[in-house]
């Protein structure tokens, strides 16, 4: 049987500590795509996903049971993005090309023209995406990110963010807006 | 200037927070049936609606590659671990000031007992032999040697604590890729000799204070007196 969030905390804070990876295992994913689409660089998502963990586990007797683990830990993850990003102001677009360039130089080793021309594309348009995202202010893109590829519902975002639902809505639409016509203008320049 | 990003609403029907629930599919069937009536209606959502369709089909563009490995594990960094482990310290030499003071008590009390008894034929005579001068112990005399041991043993407690540390940190020097695992448990095996420790002390405690009132009982005037 699979122990549930609370049941591996309960048993983290008894001095099992070692039961702690399997919350590490749970939630590394979508803690990590998070991270990254909030920052932009992988190396950076890495960072941050590691001291999310780090201070999840040190501030476990803080949780609240009542809370849902999860919304508490996407948000201590979000904290450490926000602070990341008031210290470096962000990425710029410059850093994002250089790993781009890196990224497909890697993928490209082993793969036939035709695929290579495929990927990319693909890699284009994701790259486009991610120069979008990153200018967006941190508050909307916090709700796509969630939102499209966390697939979190409004209810859960709303959760993690502290915010009411019909807030979550209107950042997201605000966000969608703003992302059109950044995408719309980025594919302009090309 | 017509690339910049607008917050105002396109259409002005005010239904954007409807738009992306039906967007996102998150509405209940009666309000989607109604908001897709609507739709039919108010052009600007409907174009509205497809334009962040294909949006969502960019975002979804961007994938996440593979997990990197490292994340499996959760690694400290050593600097971390130290100063984790020395905000241990205060707590820790509080006890090992105690400890310290309890074992010089014991000693004290053990030597004055040892003291009676060796002057004495059976311990029923204690009281009688306690008036001996031999047996008698000022109050400053006995305080002194209390803060010597005392001092003594504290110092070798953070003598202890020290190389402990010190090995701790050739450790860590030794094998950099130290494992969460491997540093909690350490924390978790000094935070139970710390308890263990304590608990020692809180027992050690009890005792003297019976030895003490033993002394008291049987030197207290001897002592006061000279
Ligand atoms: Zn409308």
């Amino acid at each position: 049987m699979e122990l549930s969030d609370d049941q591996i905390i309960e048993r983290t804070l008894a001095g099992e500590t070692d039961t702690f990876s399997l919350l590490v295992r749970r939630w590394e994913r979508p803690i990590y795509g998070l991270s990254l689409r909030m920052l932009g660089r992988e190396e950076d998502a890495r960072d941050v996903c590691q001291e999310t963990f780090i201070a999840a586990f040190r501030n476990l007797r803080k949780f609240r049971g009542d809370a849902k683990f999860s919304s508490w830990l996407y948000r201590i993850a979000l904290n450490a993005c926000h602070s990341r990003l008031r210290k470096h102001g962000g990425v710029s677009e410059q850093s994002l090309d250089q790993e781009d360039d890196d990224g497909r130089k890697f993928e490209l080793a082993d793969a036939s023209a035709e695929a290579a021309s495929e990927q990319m594309q693909r890699d284009q348009r994701a790259s486009m995406v991610r120069k979008a995202l990153q200018a967006l202010p941190p508050e909307m893109r916090q709700v796509i990110v969630m939102k499209e590829y966390e697939e979190m519902t409004f209810a859960e975002i709303s959760d993690v963010l502290q915010i009411p639902v019909s807030t979550v809505k209107s950042r997201l639409y605000t966000g969608l807006q703003q992302m059109r016509a950044r995408l719309e203008s980025l594919r302009g320049a090309l | 200037m017509n690339t910049k990003p607008t917050n105002k609403p396109l259409a002005n029907c005010n239904r954007q927070e409807d738009l992306v629930t039906f967007l996102y599919d998150e509405m209940s069937a009666a309000a989607r049936r109604e908001f897709e009536t609507h739709l039919q209606e108010c052009a600007a959502c409907a174009a509205e609606l497809q334009a962040f369709g294909r949006v969502r089909e960019e975002l979804g563009t961007w994938q996440v590659g593979l997990l990197p490995r490292t994340e499996v594990v959760i690694q400290r960094r050593k600097l971390d671990v130290l100063r984790e482990l020395i905000s241990l310290f205060p707590v820790w030499m509080r006890g090992a000031a105690l400890i310290g003071a309890a074992a010089a008590l014991v000693l004290v009390a053990l030597s004055v007992l040892t003291l009676v008894k060796s002057n004495s034929q059976t311990p029923s005579t204690v009281a009688q032999t306690a008036a001996q001068p031999q047996a008698t112990f000022t109050r400053a005399e006995v305080e002194s040697l209390v803060k010597s041991e005392v001092a003594k043993a504290q110092s070798q407690m953070q003598q202890e604590f020290r190389a402990q540390l010190a090995s701790f940190e050739t450790q860590l020097n030794n094998d950099y890729q130290t494992r969460l695992q491997a540093v909690t448990s350490r924390v978790r095996s000094l935070e139970t000799g710390k308890s263990r420790l304590i608990a020692r002390d809180n027992r050690d405690e009890s005792q003297i204070r019976e030895w003490l009132a033993d002394y008291r009982d049987t030197f207290g005037n001897a002592g006061n007196e000279r």
